[in-house]
């Protein structure tokens, strides 16, 4: 490092000692002639700036100051440029690539937890976005991928040096571990936007419901993208809606969604139901095989004739049969059908008829279940057909 | 009209205004003293200190600003598709760097940084990185009397982290 020298006359050492012209102090553990050394850091990093990720690493070998100086977030962009990363799943278990352009493929990680089942891929890439910020997408290729947590490693890394604005993970299966690993990883940085596309849900636990809670809030998400099928519970209810609703800008479900999660009965779903607003409802999928459960479920918790009339566009995951819906009918229910009729634009149409007060579940086989009293849904008996 | 220019040991430069205007330091303390290019009273009466550059390393400034001094403002330029800044060093000053031992050429970096004068600081910049490129660090540490403090322990460790960069 350069100092300022001072005058012949003051050259004095603490100890009173005069030195001779021209003798350089140290007062670092720096070599004599190790000027590079002395150079203040924000000359180093401008030289470092200069150059390839290669030399940055060559030069980090070189000592202790060299080490942090090309470790220095300002040469962070130089350090990861382009690189992508690869994550797979084999017989041994998982397996995660860093891809530098140009090169040969590099192995950084490998997971030793087995998995047995199907084979998974994930890559990575990173892409500059307006200069600094970096968009990272995370694609695989097929299959529901388990996220090992070596990516959460890296993914911590790739947030020390990087400031990542949009992650998007797609085609992941957003279990438990998973919801907390991400949290975790999340807690404290700023995210834009989160997206998880594709993605298969199972089980909504109330860990989950905290980890989810926690992502949005301690990570400051602006925007929230989710395309995986809601999971019916009670654990969606009036504060978990509530919180999304204060702290998304925007919260969007992904309407290409196709797959479905389980579907619990409980009386919370009620208040779910309510919140379907804050979705698309086109992308709130059923089980096909819950269908007739839930419009029981429905009709067994009215007390309320007159507020009992409601309409939910749903999807289903199958085919709505008769034979689907009728199966599980208990005995205070009455089960009706019209099959392929004209009028009903071709149409099938079934109803679930609560025997005791005569309400009714109309479903389509578009899943449009509309919950009213017989009279009002000026059901034409001779077009039914009870079964 | 001149200006004078005090170093730390207290040898005294006189430099046309221009030149004296190259340096966004001296600009600054030109300005904080009220010295004006046609105030030619306040130019001769003030002198500035530059109390961290040597009288040898402000003569190979100086040098340097002569020859630069009738240069077009050069544009910023964004920094290329990997992140790196870009910078051409004339032939020139090629050859004015290369007369510079590597001890030398760090001051007059230091003194670049310090008198703030952008061209000279990313000759010696780019000069200095040009020397780094392509050696292996052991190579590095040799060419610049770097002493390597770095445990076996912490080589590995390092070695370990960016294998992926590694030959």
């Amino acid at each position: 490092m350069l100092r300022p020298c001072k005058r012949a006359s003051e050259r004095h050492d603490a100890d009173g000692k005069r030195r001779k012209e021209g003798e350089v102090v140290k007062n670092d553990n720096f070599g004599e002639h190790d000027y590079l050394s002395r150079l203040n850091n924000d000359c180093l990093v401008d030289v470092l700036k200069q150059l390839p990720r290669r030399d940055l690493h060559n030069m980090s070998k070189a000592s202790r100051k060299m080490h942090a100086m090309a470790n220095d977030p300002r040469l962070a962009h130089i350090k990861w440029e382009g690189c992508s990363l690869l994550m797979h799943q084999t017989k041994e278990g998982h397996g995660f690539h860093l891809f530098v352009p140009d090169k040969e493929e590099y192995l950084a990680y490998r997971c030793a937890k087995t998995r047995r089942g199907e084979r998974k891929f994930m890559d990575t890439s990173l892409s500059f976005v307006d200069g600094h910020p970096y968009e990272c997408h995370m694609y695989r290729h097929c299959h529901y991928m388990i996220v090992p947590s070596c990516i959460f490693a890296s993914l911590g890394q790739l947030f020390y040096h990087h400031t990542i604005s949009v992650l998007e993970f797609r085609k992941v299966r957003l279990n438990s571990p998973f919801l907390a690993r991400l949290s975790e990883t999340l807690s404290g940085k700023t995210i834009v936007e989160l997206n998880l596309l594709d993605a298969y849900c199972s089980a909504f636990t109330e860990d989950d419901r905290t980890s989810l809670t926690r992502i949005i809030i301690d990570a400051k998400v602006r925007k929230l993208r989710v395309g995986f099928s809601l999971y019916l519970n009670g654990l969606y209810n009036d504060d978990f809606f509530r919180m999304v609703a204060s702290n998304l800008e925007l919260f969007h479900q992904n309407e290409r969604t196709k797959l479905v999660g389980n579907f619990l009965i409980s009386r919370e779903t009620m208040f779910m139901l309510k919140n379907l607003k804050y979705f698309c409802s086109k992308s709130v999928i059923m089980d096909g095989f819950w269908v007739a459960d839930f419009a029981m479920m429905y009709l067994n918790n009215i007390y309320d004739v007159e507020s009992c009339e409601r309409e939910f566009e749903l999807c289903a995951d199958r085919e709505m049969t008769r034979a689907l819906l009728s199966r599980d009918i208990t005995p205070e229910f009455e089960f009706f059908a019209v099959e392929g009729n004209d009028w009903n634009g071709g149409l099938d149409r079934f109803l679930i008829v609560k025997k005791s007060n005569q309400l009714c579940a109309q479903i389509c086989l578009n899943l449009r279940i509309r919950f009213a009293h017989r009279d009002k849904l000026r059901i034409c008996s001779r077009m039914f057909k009870k079964y | 009209p001149n200006v004078k220019l005090v170093t730390s040991d207290n040898e005294e430069f006189v430099v046309d205004f221009r030149i004296a205007k190259m340096s966004v330091t001296v600009s600054r303390l030109m300005e904080a003293m009220n010295m004006s290019e046609t105030d030619d009273a306040s130019l001769l009466s003030n002198s500035i200190p530059l109390p961290n550059v040597t009288k040898a390393v402000m003569a190979r400034v100086i040098e340097w600003c002569e020859k630069h001094k009738n240069d077009e403002p050069k544009e910023e330029k964004e920094n290329d598709k990997r992140g790196r800044t870009t910078h051409v060093v004339s032939d020139w000053d090629k050859e004015f760097l290369k007369n510079d031992e590597f001890g030398r050429l760090c001051q007059l970096m230091g003194a670049a940084n310090y008198l703030e004068i952008k061209g000279l600081f990313n000759d010696i910049s780019q000069t200095i990185a040009n020397m780094i490129h392509g050696k292996k660090s052991d190579e590095i540490a040799e060419m610049f009397n770097i002493h390597c403090d770095l445990t076996e322990a912490e080589k590995k460790e390092i070695r370990k982290k960016t294998a992926w960069c590694e030959d």
